[in-house]
Order: C-alpha cells, then sequence, then structure tokens
C-alpha cells in the first residue's frame, strides 16, 4: 500500500508538473493572457456544486483504481517470487522450474478473469435472515455458481449518510478486505446498487458469544478463559492494522462450526440513544449528587434476579434497532477523543459478563446504563453472590478503568501477561478444542442464531444495478471504493477438506499451494452433479491424471488434505 | 463532437451529436462490448475471438477522441477543477498502452500531437 502511494504521488507531482504546460498550449493556444484570465475567473464563477461533487468522486475513484492496481501488481510480484524461492530451494530440474512458473502465469491469468466478473445480489440466493438492526440485515445466502455458502450483510445507503456512519463502514471494509487473520471474519466481496451496500462475509455457522450467553448463563472461568483469550488476539489483530472496533460486544464475536472465535461487526452499527449524555452527567462524580442517587434507586437485585431480568431483555434487544451501551468504554460515551484502548475496556464489560451473567453497568434503561459507564467509579461492582478468582477480579479491574491505567494501553502482550491467562499458550489456542463445540448439522443450518421474523424485512426491491458506471453518481460519492473481490479464499474451499485444513495451520497469502489447489477444485468440480443435495458431502476428487502438475511438485510442496471420516457431513 | 480542428461523428461519421451525447453512447457501447462475453470471455478456458485484437482497438480509437476533446475544449476547467493530475495520469497511462502494443494509428492521434510526442519522447 505504502509503494503504491508513493507511486502515485509521484506521478501526481510529475503529472501537475510536466504536462500541465503542454496542455496549457495545446488546450489555450492562440488566446491572448487577458482572454485567459478571464476565461478562468468565468469558469471558476461557474463552477456548480454538482460538478464539484462528480469532480470529487472522479479523482476518488481514479486513484482507488490505481492503489488497487499497484496492488493487484505487487501481489502478483510476491507469489512469483515466493514460488521461485521454494523451487530454488528444493533444488528442481530446470525443466520442472519453467513448467511450474509457466503454470503460476496460467493461474494468475485466469485469476484475473475472475476479477473482471461483476458480482451482483442476484449471484446469490438469499436465505435465512439472522442479524438485523437499523442499517440493514446479514443472511445466509448461497452462491448460485458454486453453491457455497457465505453470510450476506446488507446496508442501507441512506441510513449510512444520515446517522455519519460512512467512514465506518469504508474503515471495516478497508479492514476485512486487508487483514487475513484467524481471528477476523473473512470477507469475500463487497459491491452496490443504487440503495445498499452488500458484504459478502464467510458464514460462521456457530453462532456468536450472545447466542451463547444467552445459553449458559454464565461460564467458568476456564471457559471464560478461552474466549477472552481468544478475543484477545483479535483485537490486537485489527489493532495492528490501526483499525478501532469501537463496538466490540458479544453479538459481534462469531463461532466458527469447531466453535473458535473470530471478531465481526454483525450488529449492524446499531445507533445509540444516548446523544444527551454529556460532561454533566461526569461531573457528578465530585459532587453529593450521586450519593442521593445512589439512596433513591430501588432496592437491589440479587445477582439472579438480575441475570433473569438482562436475559429478558437481551432478548429484546437482539430483535430492536437500537443499540446498547452495555460494552462501550466511557471515553466513547463522552466523545472526548479515543483510542485503541476502548477496545479493551469492551472486553472487560464482556468478561464480568461471562463470570457475573450480565454487563457490569446494566440499568432498566440505556440513558442509566450511559450514566453508570461515565461513573464506573461509582458504579463497578461485583455482586456478593459472584465467586471469582482474586486474578480474574483484578484484571476485569484492569480493564474497567481510567484510560491511564488500562491495560492493554502499551499493547497486548501487557495483557497476555496478566496472571489469569497463565495457562493460556497464546500460540496454540486455535488448535485446542473449543470450550464449547457448537452443534451444526449441515452447511445451512442457522439454529445457532436468533430466530428472526421474516415479513418484517423489507420487500425485496428490484433495485437496478447496471450499468455499473452509472453508480459513480454525486450521491454515491461517499461509497467510491465499495467494491472488492477475493477470490482466492473464495476458491481455497472448494476443495474439499480445505476448511479443516486452514483451521489447523495458520497460513498467510499469498498462498502458492492455493493456486494449484484451484485446478484439483475444478477437476472436483466437474465431477459433482448439478443437483446435488446441500447435506452430501463432494464427491471425493478424482485419482490424479498422469502428468498432471502435481507430479512436477517437489515432495515438500505437496500437502494433501486429509479427509476426517468423524466430520460431520 | 469537436477537438480542434477535427470533428467526430457518431455511427462513424452518419450522426452528428454534441459531446456529452457522443460521450455517453461511447461510454454505453463500450460497456456491452465488455461485457459480451463472446469478446471478453469469463469462463475459465474459453479462448478469446480470433479478432479479439480488432474489437480492442476500435475500443481504443474511440476512446483517444474522449481525451483529445477534453484535452482541446476543456483543460482550463480541469486545471481550475485541479483534477488534472488525474487526467494526466490516466492519458498518460492510455498512451503508453497503446503505443506499445500499437493499438492506435498515429493518423488518429493528429489533433493533440504535441501532447502525444511529449509524452511519448524518451
Amino acid at each position: 500500500m505504502d509503494s503504491a502511494k508513493g507511486w502515485f504521488q509521484k506521478r501526481q507531482m510529475r503529472g501537475g508538473s510536466r504536462y500541465k504546460g503542454a496542455s496549457g498550449g495545446a488546450g489555450g493556444g492562440g488566446s491572448n493572457g487577458s482572454a485567459d484570465e478571464h476565461n478562468v475567473e468565468t469558469d471558476e464563477e461557474a463552477v456548480s456544486n454538482t460538478t464539484k461533487q462528480k469532480v470529487a468522486a472522479a479523482k476518488q475513484y481514479i486513484e482507488n483504481h490505481y492503489k488497487e492496481q499497484m496492488k493487484i501488481l505487487q501481489e502478483r510480484k510476491e507469489r512469483r517470487s515466493m514460488l521461485e524461492q521454494k523451487l530454488a530451494d528444493a533444488d528442481v530440474s530446470e525443466e520442472d522450474q519453467n513448467n511450474l512458473l509457466k503454470f503460476l502465469e496460467k493461474k494468475e491469468t485466469e485469476y484475473m478473469r475472475l476479477q473482471r466478473h461483476k458480482l451482483g445480489v442476484a449471484d446469490f440466493d438469499l436465505l435465512t435472515m439472522i442479524g438485523k438492526g437499523a442499517f440493514g440485515e446479514v443472511r445466509v445466502c448461497r452462491e448460485k455458481t458454486t453453491g457455497q455458502v457465505y453470510a450476506m450483510k446488507k446496508l442501507k445507503k441512506a441510513e449510512m449518510l444520515r446517522r455519519g456512519q460512512v467512514e465506518h463502514v469504508r474503515a471495516e471494509r478497508n479492514l476485512l478486505a486487508e487483514v487475513d487473520s484467524n481471528y477476523i471474519v473473512k470477507l469475500y466481496c463487497s459491491f452496490q446498487d443504487d440503495d445498499h451496500l452488500y458484504l459478502v462475509m464467510e458464514y460462521l455457522p456457530g453462532g456468536d458469544m450472545m447466542t451463547l450467553l444467552m445459553r449458559k448463563d454464565t461460564l467458568t472461568e476456564e471457559e471464560a478463559k478461552f474466549y477472552v483469550a481468544e478475543t484477545v488476539l483479535a483485537i490486537e489483530s485489527i489493532h495492528r492494522h490501526n483499525y478501532i472496533h469501537r463496538d466490540i460486544k458479544p453479538d459481534n464475536l462469531l463461532l466458527d462450526r469447531y466453535g473458535h472465535l473470530r471478531l465481526s461487526d454483525f450488529g449492524l452499527c446499531k445507533p445509540l440513544d444516548c446523544s444527551a449524555i454529556g460532561e454533566n452527567d461526569f461531573s457528578n462524580n465530585s459532587n453529593g449528587s450521586t450519593e442521593q442517587e445512589a439512596g433513591s434507586t430501588a432496592p437491589k437485585r440479587t445477582q439472579q434476579e438480575q441475570l433473569e431480568h438482562w436475559q429478558r431483555n437481551r432478548r429484546t434487544l437482539a430483535y430492536s434497532t437500537v443499540g446498547t451501551p452495555d460494552y462501550i468504554a466511557p471515553e466513547v460515551l463522552l466523545k472526548k477523543g479515543y483510542g485503541m484502548e476502548c477496545d479493551w475496556w469492551s472486553l472487560g464489560a464482556i468478561m464480568y459478563e461471562m463470570l457475573v451473567g450480565y454487563p457490569p453497568f446494566y440499568s432498566d434503561d440505556p440513558m442509566s446504563t450511559c450514566r453508570k459507564i461515565v461513573n464506573w467509579k461509582s458504579h463497578l461492582k461485583f455482586p456478593e453472590e459472584a465467586i471469582l478468582s482474586r486474578e480474574a477480579k483484578d484484571l476485569i479491574n484492569s480493564l474497567l478503568c481510567s484510560v491511564r491505567r488500562r491495560l492493554g494501553s502499551k499493547g497486548a502482550d501487557e495483557l497476555k501477561a496478566h496472571t489469569w491467562f497463565e495457562t493460556v499458550d497464546w500460540d496454540t489456542i486455535f488448535d485446542m478444542d473449543a470450550a464449547f463445540v457448537p452443534e451444526v448439522n449441515d452447511d445451512l443450518d442457522t439454529q445457532n442464531f436468533e430466530k428472526f421474523d421474516e415479513s418484517e424485512s423489507e420487500t425485496q426491491t428490484s433495485s437496478k444495478s447496471g450499468p455499473w458506471r452509472k453508480m459513480l453518481s454525486s450521491k454515491d460519492i461517499n461509497f467510491v471504493g465499495y467494491t472488492y473481490k477475493n477470490f482466492e479464499i473464495v476458491n481455497d474451499y472448494q476443495v474439499p477438506g480445505m476448511a479443516e485444513l486452514k483451521k489447523k495451520k495458520k497460513s498467510t497469502r499469498p498462498m502458492v499451494k492455493s493456486l494449484f489447489d484451484n485446478g484439483s477444485s475444478e477437476t472436483s468440480d466437474s465431477s459433482e452433479t448439478t443437483s446435488r443435495p446441500p447435506c452430501d458431502r463432494p464427491p471425493p476428487a478424482p485419482p490424479v491424471v498422469q502428468g498432471s502438475f502435481l507430479k512436477l511438485l517437489p515432495p515438500e510442496l505437496e500437502v494433501r488434505p486429509k479427509q476426517e471420516g468423524s466430520e460431520a457431513c | 463532437m469537436k477537438a480542434g480542428r477535427y470533428e467526430y461523428r457518431w455511427a462513424d461519421g452518419t450522426t452528428m451529436v454534441s459531446a456529452p451525447e457522443y460521450v455517453e453512447l461511447l461510454m454505453n457501447w463500450i460497456e456491452t462490448q465488455i461485457d459480451n462475453e463472446h469478446i471478453f470471455p469469463k469462463k475459465t478456458g474459453e479462448p478469446f475471438p480470433p479478432n479479439f485484437e480488432d474489437f480492442v482497438k476500435r475500443i481504443l480509437r474511440k476512446l483517444f477522441r474522449v481525451y483529445a476533446h477534453i484535452y482541446h475544449s476543456h483543460f482550463p476547467k480541469i486545471v481550475t477543477l485541479n483534477e488534472q493530475a488525474h487526467l494526466n495520469t490516466c492519458f498518460h497511462r492510455y498512451l503508453l498502452f497503446v503505443s506499445e502494443f500499437q493499438l492506435v494509428d498515429k493518423e488518429e492521434m493528429v489533433p493533440i500531437q504535441k501532447l502525444v510526442e511529449t509524452i511519448l519522447k524518451p
């Protein structure tokens, strides 16, 4: 990205200085000086707002286009370099080297063809709704061509603009497109039409932490440790890319089919209704009114009563289009500027809920919750009935505290070193068995999500999506550069057992092997029947034909995905 | 649509149209060409047509006319809008591409010949 940026800046300067004179001559030849001046002045006055918007959109489009091209070129070079390096290390004959390099070129060409396919909502069958918010909804969907199952997040452009969420959506799309991590939900593609933005992401059938906590009420410390640790790694992953999530909560902690955790933003940015809160509420901490408030509150519920109340209320919240502030850091609520530390606060609130059964500042209404969060010094308490270890309490108190003292402010390693995590092996936690392995019956199973009333969803408006060029209208200036495709990951999952292999082995892109696996998947695809029921496993790939490229691979590069018989269909 | 002394008509000389109309017609036509899978195949393994190069040349030749029109008729405004770096970058890349593969005849580039020669000069 930096090299692309530098390249473009260099071109910008050269373009501006070198061609301005020549082009000016070509354009204005024959005119005298005073006429030119007059002409320019007239032009300046005549520039309408519509024109300015279109100019800004065109500039952004062009810049994004060249950035993306440079990135693609860079990645292609890296893939080739990596292959050449492996071949040199493996001591392959020159003839075999040439054959493999030619094969890579062929794959790159096929990849470029895929890039030209313009994806749209018509390429997918929309299935069960698994999430809903003010900005749109999330559905399980299946790509018509491949039968692959994804989660499609659909966002209303009008709502994005009205609520000032354009930058947040762009940042999320950019993060998902940039990060390839076990801890972040994978983005396969994004596109738009007149009214909506679409994110097509991997579908994680294990549900989310919210659903798990609704079922379990509380977790043991060992169980909680597993999820808190994986969340630490996920947050560390996005912070490394300079992304601040701001809204980490149980709904955004997704579970894959093996129960491992991935961070997402499935919450659909449910807007908070706490804009009225201000520094006045913060100053309450310094005078006697806090005590009066404490005296006037309703008699305290027991932990069990509070938990039951929260469980009923959260079910209501899940279906509403209003977000909960329970996990949001005080500095975010006060809108006084915040840094990456705000995500660690959210982690502390989630950990408290796992162990106690409800969020630490839970109240009957969001405004009261916000006030409690802002005055956390007076309201952070552990119920007497809760039995937490000293280390667990200390960790929670180190996360739900002032920014200056908050653990994680100097990086995730500071947090990982806490004694509560003493038994956590950070390098192998994703290879361990999860604290709970979700029950998943088939690819389309949504039993681990809440049921949403389908009749509430808006009717499927057939919003026109073409011609694509007309997407670049003045109202869409905010959504330039949204489209994204990542076929490398898509193709990986066509190989039977590849998902299993990826789960066990963390790999970073570019992955030379994935380019060769595309060949296998093509063979496999041709042998599949078109009417294959979703529950059937794909037939095993036919034996490799004589002289295929696999024979040319040196032994070290051959890694066959393991077929596990115990895997549920 | 004009580029200095030159005038471009739609349908290769039969229809006189204004510049905005010409650009709109051209962009629509190019989009249909690119979306035509018989010319630009999308599926893996499908071959390009034998006369693929002719299609490409036709598209790029007509695109040149848009650049010529912008440089001749609108460059001061482009500068006013501070967009000249973007325009120049796009045209520079276009020109290097068509020159490398000889996709547009030199006669077609006469309307902005000086600019072209400046860019292509080694």
